[in-house]
């Protein structure tokens, strides 16, 4: 105990400087038991603090004491980020009355306390996958096992849209190498059947670089499905360290064909310190420069699944991807281009878009809007959303946005370029492919618009999903980015992404993971229907 | 590479810090970072777990309980049905030395080839 004694009467001030409270998890018990029934996870008070111009997480444990782990690298930007917040949108519990907490409660799906509807459903159709990826977060396998009956799949989307009153933002495939599903093909035909704005195909692009058939089956539903593909840099080394395999030429060809096939494509970048943060500006370089590249998704690697361990002090965050742009691209694209995506929470996501004036450089949106109105824009959003005419408002809106924004460079800094980045916003993550459905309808010239769009507009989106060290309660609560999940009762549900992917209990829910348990009494060639399948685990 | 919270904590709890992770040298946006492989462990299973040892012992075994060529025909035969699945399936880089399943395909047909003539022409002679 310190004396007290004239001038240190009364307690000094404290070397850290709270920032926000949070509830967070232990990261050192759940590595000791990984398995832990979650209604024994425990909830542990805590904040976010700045010290040394860093952001930590720090959280009190009964049996730990005080843990302190690294959660973002720049306060100044998360500070900025937090800005950027809208209203979240109304969803359905899977369950009615559950309020069970996090995470168990994600056992019986979404729950009374969940404060975002369904932006982003991912399916898990197939374990399968032919890379075996030293960071992979899905541990997926070689092997062909937990492939998701494509009446399942179906069944487990059809009960979101219901639930989601008849429309679905994003439905994103995912697995496992999706494309390696057998029954892929009929899955894009039976999804362009139903109102789904947008399908990502989540890909390696292994099978994409030489398979012309799947590459048709794509061109065909390009006007509905974008590519996600795995692009995680240029040099070698990289793809060792993340892939176990360089696929330099694999990427390389796999992106020309979509290119030339006119299917809009994300380079969906996993970046990881010391192996290939540095490399994000040349891949945001490759996305301005190919056709058809509507963008990049920057995912600073994270601590779930099979992922090579992360260190708890020092890591690449949210916050340090959007420092090191502006130096990586020359000035071309900075942080301040950016905005947290307002829809979620603001730590979550951050969007930014690129366009290409006629006088062939690269601006922002948010730069030619300027922050302050953009602001604006986007409280006007928050009063609209209730509106029920809004699908036919916006398909004019972004119609004349579109078509204005890229006839001349003046029209750049018209008031419509700021409600086509409202209407964006409204309509949570939607990528290119939905502007130009909202916006295409009627217009004769939409293929020319599909190109001129894809060489001319680019999105930029950062997304750092959460492993133990750096997981909130309340970025789950607020997360829309829903996993479809089967229950105990084996009803469809979905929970949030991240926890799916860190706590194994709710691994083993997810729809690839419960029909590889069921491979056992399953041959591979797919059963028509679910109920006849005998459970075995 | 940083080990520990910063001082302003005080007291904390002791996290493990994996060795030889890539981590750069320092935070610098543009600083050319050093490369290094890191090791390929499964989260959560911090055990070793040498199985490739047993399984090395076992074809030895079997090996010397066959017929070395014979073994090689068998193995060298299963690889390549194995490797031409995967390849089928988009296996395009294996982790073995070769790396182009294309190679690793012909390596074992060789082998197989071999192992099969070699035990054939033992029996004959």
């Amino acid at each position: 105990m310190t004396a007290v004694t004239g001038p240190q009467v009364g307690m000094p001030l404290r070397d850290d400087r709270v920032l926000r409270y949070v509830t967070a998890f232990c990261p050192v018990c759940h590595e000791a038991v990984p398995e832990r029934p979650l209604d024994e996870v425990r909830r542990l008070s805590g904040y976010l603090a700045e010290a040394e111009g860093e952001v930590w997480l720090v959280r009190g444990c009964p049996d730990h004491g005080k843990v302190v782990t690294h959660y973002d690298e720049d306060a100044e930007i998360l500070e900025y980020l937090e800005q950027w917040t809208a209203p979240t949108k109304v969803h359905a519990p899977d369950t009615f009355g559950n309020y069970d907490p996090v995470p168990s409660g994600y056992l019986r799906g979404l729950g009374e306390m969940q404060t975002q509807h369904t932006c982003i459903l991912l399916e898990d159709i197939t374990q399968s996958c032919n890379l075996r990826c030293p960071t992979c977060f899905a541990d997926s396998s070689p092997e062909m096992k937990g492939v998701v009956e494509l009446e399942n799949v179906l069944g487990s989307i059809d009960q979101r849209l219901e639930r989601e009153n008849g429309r679905l933002d994003v439905v994103m495939l995912s697995g496992g190498e999706p494309t390696l599903h057998p029954r892929f093909a009929e899955l894009l035909e039976a999804l362009r059947d139903r109102n789904i704005v947008r399908v990502l195909l989540n890909t390696n692009g292994v099978t994409l670089a030489r398979d012309d058939e799947l590459l048709e089956v794509l061109q065909r539903s390009r006007s509905q499905v974008e590519v996600y593909l795995q692009f995680d840099g240029l040099r070698k080394e990289t793809y060792l360290h993340h892939r176990n395999a360089d696929l330099r030429s694999l990427k390389e060809r796999a992106l020309r064909r979509l290119s030339e096939a006119g299917v809009f494509t994300t380079l969906t970048m996993t970046a990881a310190l010391g192996v290939n943060d540095d490399e994000i500006g040349d891949v945001i370089q490759v996305a301005l420069d190919t056709p058809y590249v509507g963008g990049v998704s920057i995912q600073p690697q994270f601590g779930s699944g099979r992922s090579t361990p992360i260190n708890p002090f020092q890591r690449l965050t949210h916050t340090g991807v959007l420092k090191r742009l502006g130096p990586q691209t020359g000035g071309v694209v900075t942080w301040r281009d950016l905005t947290a995506l307002p829809c979620s929470h603001p730590h979550c996501c951050s969007v930014g878009y690129m366009m290409k004036t006629d006088a062939g450089e690269w601006q922002s949106m948010v730069s030619m809007i300027g922050h302050e109105r953009l602001k604006e824009h986007l409280g006007l959003v928050a009063n609209r959303i209730a509106d029920h005419e809004i699908p036919d408002e916006l398909r004019a809106v972004v119609q004349d946005s579109l078509l204005g924004l890229l006839s001349e460079q003046t029209s750049l800094s018209q008031p419509n370029v700021g409600e086509l980045i409202r209407n964006i916003c409204e309509t949570c993550d939607l990528g290119i492919a939905s502007l130009l459905r909202l916006a295409g309808s009627s217009v004769g010239r939409q293929e020319q618009l599909r190109a001129t769009i894809g060489e001319r507009i680019k999105r930029i989106t950062v997304k750092p999903f959460m492993d133990m060290n750096t997981m909130l309660e309340e970025r789950l609560l607020q997360c829309c980015v829903h996993v479809g999940t089967r229950s105990e009762a084996d009803l469809d549900q979905c929970a949030p992404f991240c926890a799916v992917q860190a706590w194994s209990p709710l691994g083993r829910t997810k729809l690839s993971e419960v029909a590889g348990r069921r491979a056992g009494s399953v041959p591979l060639t797919l059963q028509p229907h679910r109920k006849d399948i005998e459970v075995t685990s | 590479m940083r080990d520990r919270a910063p001082a302003a904590f005080g007291d904390v709890a002791p996290l493990r810090v994996p060795d030889g992770l890539p981590v750069g040298a320092t935070t610098a946006a543009t600083a050319d970072t050093p490369i290094q492989r890191s090791p390929v462990t499964p989260a959560g299973s911090a055990e070793y777990d040498p199985l490739r040892l047993c399984i090395y012992t076992t074809i030895g075994l079997i090996s010397w309980l066959i017929t070395p060529p014979l073994t090689v025909a068998i193995f060298g035969s299963i690889g390549v049905i194995g490797y031409w699945r995967a390849r089928r399936r988009g296996l395009a880089s294996s982790r073995c030395l070769l790396g182009d399943t294309r190679l690793v395909i012909g390596y074992l047909a060789l082998a197989a080839v071999a192992g099969a003539a070699w035990t054939v022409w033992t029996l004959v002679r």
